[in-house]
């Protein structure tokens, strides 16, 4: 066994050369700590990492769990609202459609889920070891993303399947992702931090997304049409309206059009791209902003 | 140069937040208080002011050179944790700074984020990460990490199904190779078996000599004398004093042993106690325990000078009393008797009353809590007997100067003994297994 002295460096760096840190009582709302954010990207890395493949261990059919659940969903959907409901979709094959709804928004609901129990789930981490907290949430969001990407693989299947052909802005669809997931670290930093001092919230959160599942009908159904042009009737002129301060709506319906290579109002997408970052923002600063806490009343 | 400074370092708890770490504030509540607010804003009552604050923390100053090794040392819930947490960033200061130069490493715990599911080759790159070892680095050192810890046949087996020796052997090898410039140690050395937790001192020693700065919490007297030059004694949020081990480790022992509890006063009195064997004469009336520097004092350092000292009065006494101190263990099991006539032929000649002393040059004990049962009598008839008159500790000390001392489980004697290698080629190889074994 060799734990000779020698392993260690024996030559010290001169402490002169050193950054000297100081430590002090936090004052009101800080940066963003984006160079520390960048200096813990390796951890960042291993906490995703970590999450995988901790989330199917154990299980029998493994990573396919996250295929599965998505076109499970499918099924259920296509049978209560494509056959049953009728449902709009315009030309697109239910299944198809509600797919295309689907995977965007179980990345979004499992991100927020995710991200909001994250640090009060890592409570050892938190009140044993530094590093920039705000890692813990992204992180999570980080390994529902892969889920999604795995499950995006059944998209191809089912884009061959109906015979529609892959067009070109399926390569957009990748930036709806990312809008997708930068108002999930918004919310799901938001709610990291407010479950830390308030565990209401981890009760809040499910019925939250069920709720917001609802007031996300381009899940479900094509609701860029009015009802003379064959959309759903019955549905009033300020709803769509109302739906329009929902930004998943259009997120999804985005996500759909890019896979479909359907038409995008790029005017409303960029002023839900300047939305979902100013949700990610105002998150990531709440956070920061109540972080140093976390350790005295997690 | 000055590795870590602190400057009225203080941290403020809120005795709220303390109390019922259980019950999270919920909304309802905070709610509740905004309705309130007006009403106490007329009132002109502070919300403020219904807390109960509490300092952890007070006015800590103190400087580290770079390259000392400084223990801290202090009773449970006086503040060396709430130290700890702060100069490694996890909580931050109410009042006051510190400016750390170097990178800091902080070890607050033995395998924090392991995962139960994960493999030990899986949480070697975990943990490693955590404790802010950059991917390469792990990969570099990871052999020896493996090696360190003697896991290697299990690495692909999920930790949940390790022992718990084992998790925390991995854990330990991984905090091992750490190579901060600052390291902050707490008590982590209490884990794993004796051999092990020697290997982790040694391997702490190395890591000292080259040069670095340590801050190194423990409960463990010999290993902070063994390892830092330097001591800080914290109590009550502040540290009390601050200067070479040898001084301060018995000043803290001392300060620790003085509990309120009656057994543990140095000075008895034996004239009415509730133990004292039933019918006999009440004929002791006081015991009083001194330690090596002639105070009144329960704590006796391990291997030091212990004097009894036995008051007596009464009517009617014979000639020839004899007088037994005997020591047991907390068990009730009899170590051996210190008696006045065994030991020195010293008997009574007829006196009503007086005062003997026992002097025990070496008190050979490990450490621990030992009961003094008291009792006189001539040499076929006990006539008074106290058991349990009084408990005497015995704190620890770097008695065979090697630095660490046996465990409690493998008796209650401190027996000196030499050791010598005299096979016919003794090897150099042959001593260094000594250390590591």
């Amino acid at each position: 066994m060799s734990t000779d002295a020698s392993q260690f460096e024996q030559v010290r760096r001169p402490l002169h050369s050193m950054a000297t840190e100081r430590i002090a009582p936090p004052k009101g709302l800080s940066y963003l700590g984006l160079t520390e954010l960048w200096r813990f990207r390796e951890l960042f890395l291993f906490l995703i990492w970590r999450d995988v493949k901790i989330r199917y261990k154990q299980t029998v059919i493994g990573a396919a769990w996250a295929v599965l659940q998505p076109v499970l969903m499918m099924m259920v959907f296509s049978i209560f609202l494509g056959r049953l409901a009728k449902l709009p979709t315009g030309d697109i094959p239910y299944p198809l459609f509600v797919f295309c709804g689907l995977l965007p928004w179980t990345f979004f609901a499992s991100a927020i889920t995710n991200a909001g129990n994250s640090v009060v789930g890592s409570e050892k981490l938190v009140t044993k070891v530094y590093f920039s907290r705000l890692i813990i949430p992204v992180a999570a969001i980080g390994s529902s993303l892969v889920d999604v990407l795995v499950a995006s693989s059944v998209l191809v299947v089912l884009l061959l399947w109906y015979g529609c052909g892959i067009s070109a802005s399926i390569l957009i669809a990748p930036c709806c992702l990312l809008l997708i997931a930068a108002t999930a670290v918004g919310i799901g930093t938001l709610f990291a931090a407010m479950n830390v001092s308030y565990r209401d919230f981890r009760i809040v959160l499910p019925f939250l997304i069920q709720i917001w599942m609802f007031a996300t009908p381009s899940i479900f159904m094509d609701i860029s049409k009015s009802p003379n042009q064959g959309g759903i009737t019955g549905i009033s002129t300020w709803l769509p309206w109302l739906l329009n301060l929902n930004p998943m709506v259009l997120l999804v319906e985005s996500f759909r059009n890019c896979i479909l290579g359907h038409p995008i109002d790029w005017f409303r997408f960029a002023g839900v791209a300047i939305f979902a970052f100013a949700v990610l923002l105002a998150g990531c600063f709440y956070f920061r902003w109540v972080e140093h806490k976390f350790a005295d009343i997690i | 140069m000055i590795a870590i400074k602190a400057c009225g370092l203080s941290k403020r708890y809120s005795l709220q937040t303390i109390s019922t770490p259980s019950e999270y504030q919920t909304l309802s509540d905070r709610l509740m208080e905004l309705g309130r607010l007006p009403l106490r804003l007329i009132s002109g009552k502070n919300a403020r002011a219904e807390h109960e604050w509490f300092w952890a923390l007070r006015d800590v100053d103190f400087e580290v050179q770079q390259g000392e090794v400084v223990g801290i040392v202090g009773r449970n819930g006086n503040g060396k944790s709430t130290l700890l947490k702060i100069l490694s960033k996890i909580t931050s200061p109410t009042q006051g700074y510190a400016d750390m130069t170097g990178r800091v490493c902080s070890l607050l715990e033995v395998g924090t984020g392991f995962h139960p599911e994960l493999t030990g080759s899986e949480n070697i790159f975990l943990n490693g990460s955590i404790l802010g070892m950059s991917r390469r680095e792990i990969q570099k050192k990871f052999d020896e990490i493996v090696s360190f810890s003697e896991v290697e046949q299990f690495l692909h087996m999920p930790v949940k199904r390790y022992s718990s020796g084992m998790r925390v052997r991995l854990a330990f090898s991984v905090a091992a190779h750490l190579d901060p410039d600052i390291l902050i140690v707490d008590e982590v050395l209490a884990v794993g078996d004796l051999a092990f937790q020697q290997k982790c001192i040694q391997r702490m020693s190395e890591f000292a000599s080259t040069g670095r700065t340590i801050l190194f919490v423990s409960h463990n007297m010999p290993a902070i004398e063994s390892l830092c030059q330097r001591t800080m004694l914290v109590s009550s949020g502040r540290i009390v004093a601050d200067g070479p081990t040898n001084e301060i480790v018995p000043q803290f022992i001392k300060s620790m042993v003085s509990s309120p509890e009656g057994l543990d006063q140095a000075e008895t009195d034996l004239s009415v106690h509730p133990r004292r064997v039933r019918n006999s004469k009440e004929i002791l009336q006081k015991l009083r325990i001194f330690d090596e520097t002639g105070s009144l004092s329960t704590a006796i350092p391990l291997g030091g000078k212990c004097t009894f000292e036995l008051s007596f009065q009464s009517q009617g006494l014979p000639r020839g009393l004899g007088f037994c101190i005997s020591l047991s263990t907390p068990q009730g099991q009899r170590i051996g008797v210190l008696h006045s006539r065994i030991h020195s032929r010293m008997v009574s000649s007829g006196e009503q009353s007086g005062t003997v002393q026992c002097v025990v040059d070496h008190l050979p004990l490990l450490p621990g809590e030992y009961t003094v049962d008291v009792s006189v009598g001539t040499w076929d008839r006990i006539m008074d007997s106290v058991d349990g008159a009084a408990r005497i500790t015995i704190v620890p000390t770097d008695y065979f100067g090697t630095g660490e001392l046996p465990n409690s489980q493998l008796g209650v004697l401190a027996l000196k003994s030499c050791w010598t290698n005299v096979s016919p080629q003794p090897s150099k190889v042959w001593n260094r297994a000594v250390w590591r074994c």
